[in-house]
């Protein structure tokens, strides 16, 4: 399970091999503060989250980001449930640019609010916002190709 | 089948189960990367265990040290040595070189030795001495004395010795030597020592050593954890599928010889407690209607599968499982406080009887329901923080040698104050067999 979520934040197998790594010395050396509050699943699904962000966060700092309207849309696809195996689907994630990665994998996937991301990524809100929807446009775009190939074939 | 879904929803769905399993090198890495502070974790052991042998030695020193000191001083005084050397006593002295050094200190063989020197040769002397010896053997650094007693009956002796002995406490003995003959003083001195030889031998039964009345023992127990009653204390419903599971308790044992029959014990244990409920049907519900609460903040309510009217129920419930199972495990930091009775043994075996009671220090305390679909934890929201049992065993103990011993110790322990109100009457208990290896000193 936990390298699972090391996976979802990483760039690829060799980074989420890292920060499975990283997390896990991180783990044995602060247990003594992990204090029975909240589930011990969830205390070591935090401290990898958190390695992960601090590995990218450190990566992105420069790069200009355009804020783009504040835009709640919903994106749709159209796909079909059986051909689209958990491997793709992680591989679609994994290569999304680092910051719309971890915004859409924090938001989405382990239901942080835009209020919290902007917090551990030290963004606006604004910003988690468009990356966010960018994350879900660049998804979208490759899922449809995907599938055209899919159909050409 | 085409369906319109939204993106973020497929991704979910889809992540939320990502397993996998990354290759053993990541491991080792991560091994060989904290086996360093691995380490650490060994010396809280020998931290603990070494702070309270340092207290435990430093309480003994102050008030009972002194006692072989005194021994030691008052010896030398009193001794009168006179001489030759015969074939006889030197066979004596040999027999008692060899036969005493084996258990007693050395001031008491050179003490006999120089009081089978001071009398004069004698043949029946050496044959007198030689049935001693035998008695020697058996009351180790009281040898001495029993043989002042061989020599009272010996009518010819010219000197008289008188013996005092201060009982248990401190084995000072004063020796003096009296030059008069008068055959009352004989008759006197010789009760004083045959009382003394009555005691000598009744202590010699419980205590070869004296002197050696702390312990110390590094402790393990296998536990097995019950209640007097069939009932939940999780919930109402779940009455008659609770189960008690094996766990484990260590740490330290300190105990203190009060005299012959009675010591007492303490120490610093970790206990811990299992109890399980299988087969449970677990329902989502929005009352929390058990003691528990889970992390997620989300409620279940339970019922008991065997139950027969749970069959009624299940159409109209939304039963998340059949099947769950409801582990809950607490353990405490456990000060004893025991009473040990001796009963019955040799000086190699001995049998204790224990009573006494703990107080007990929640340290854990954790709930896990797990089903086929879902994982839980939480935790008990009935349990008291400080808790207290009350104890009851039987001590086997086998001396292995003056310092060691090995004891195996069944215990019973009833707990009194586990759950601070509605645990629907469970109050439980645990068998264990506790065992361990004493220092004494």
């Amino acid at each position: 399970m936990l390298f699972g979520i090391s996976l979802k934040y990483s760039r690829n197998y060799q980074d989420a091999e890292d920060t499975l790594q990283d997390s896990f010395l991180i783990i044995f050396d602060k247990i003594k503060q992990y204090n029975n509050k909240g589930s011990f699943e969830g205390w070591l699904k935090r401290i990898i989250i958190n390695t992960a962000l601090q590995k990218y966060r450190k990566k992105n700092h420069l790069q200009l980001i355009k804020e783009v309207p504040d835009t709640e849309e919903v994106v749709e696809v159209d796909f079909e449930d059986t051909h689209l195996d958990i491997g793709f689907l992680l591989k679609l994630v994994q290569e999304l640019p680092d910051k719309y990665r971890l915004v859409f994998n924090l938001y989405v996937l382990d239901s942080y609010s835009h209020k919290e991301i902007s917090k551990m990524l030290n963004i606006s809100e604004g910003t988690s916002k468009s990356n966010l929807s960018r994350a879900r446009k660049k998804l979208k775009e490759k899922l449809e190709k995907h599938q055209q190939r899919e159909q050409n074939a | 089948m085409n369906t319109k879904k939204n993106i973020d929803r497929l991704f979910q769905e889809r992540l939320k189960n990502l397993e996998a399993t990354p290759k053993k090198k990541v491991w080792k890495e991560i091994e060989s990367k904290i086996t360093k502070k691995k380490r650490k974790i060994y010396p809280f052991w020998w931290v603990s265990s070494g702070i309270a042998a340092s207290l435990i030695i430093g309480f003994s020193l102050f008030p009972f040290g002194n006692s072989i000191d005194n021994f030691k001083k008052n010896y030398p005084e009193e001794i009168i040595t006179k001489t030759p050397a015969t074939t006889i006593e030197s066979f004596v002295k040999e027999s008692f070189e060899t036969k005493i050094v084996r258990k007693s200190e050395k001031e008491v063989t050179s003490i006999s030795n120089k009081k089978v020197i001071k009398n004069q040769r004698n043949n029946r002397l050496a044959t007198r001495v030689n049935s001693a010896n035998k008695e020697v053997k058996e009351t180790s650094n009281n040898g001495a004395e029993t043989i002042e007693k061989q020599f009272f009956e010996e009518e010819k002796i010219p000197a008289v010795i008188k013996v005092v002995l201060e009982k248990k406490k401190e084995n000072i003995i004063i020796i003096t030597k009296n030059t008069a003959n008068s055959k009352d003083d004989k008759g006197s001195n010789k009760i004083d020592i045959e009382r003394f030889i009555e005691d000598a031998k009744e202590e010699k039964t419980i205590e070869s050593s004296n002197k050696k009345s702390w312990s110390i023992a590094p402790v393990f127990a296998l536990l097995n954890s019950d209640s007097f009653t069939n009932t939940s204390s999780i919930n109402s419903r779940l009455s008659g599928s609770t189960k008690g599971k094996n766990s484990i308790s260590y740490g330290v044992q300190i105990a203190y010889q009060i005299n012959k029959k009675w010591s007492i014990q303490s120490g610093l244990q970790l206990q811990e407690m299992n109890f399980k409920n299988n087969q449970i049907v677990v329902i989502s519900s929005s009352t929390n209607t058990s003691n528990i609460t889970f992390n997620s903040d989300e409620t279940f309510a339970f019922e008991n599968n065997s139950d027969a009217s749970f069959d009624n129920l299940l159409p109209a419930s939304n039963a998340i499982s059949l099947n769950g199972e409801l582990t809950q495990n607490y353990s405490y930091y456990e000060i004893p406080l025991e009473i040990k009775y001796y009963l019955i043994g040799q000086t190699k075996f001995r049998t204790h009887l224990i009573g006494g009671f703990s107080t007990l220090f929640l340290k854990e305390n954790k709930i896990r329901l797990s089903t086929p679909s879902l994982i839980e934890d939480g935790k008990a929201t009935n349990l008291n923080s400080i808790n207290f049992s009350g104890n009851l065993g039987l001590d086997l103990n086998y001396t292995l040698n003056t310092n060691w011993s090995v004891h195996i110790n069944p215990m019973f322990k009833a707990q009194l104050n586990t759950f601070n109100n509605n645990s629907n009457g469970f109050s439980p208990f645990n068998i264990g067999v506790y065992t361990g290896i004493h220092y004494q000193f």
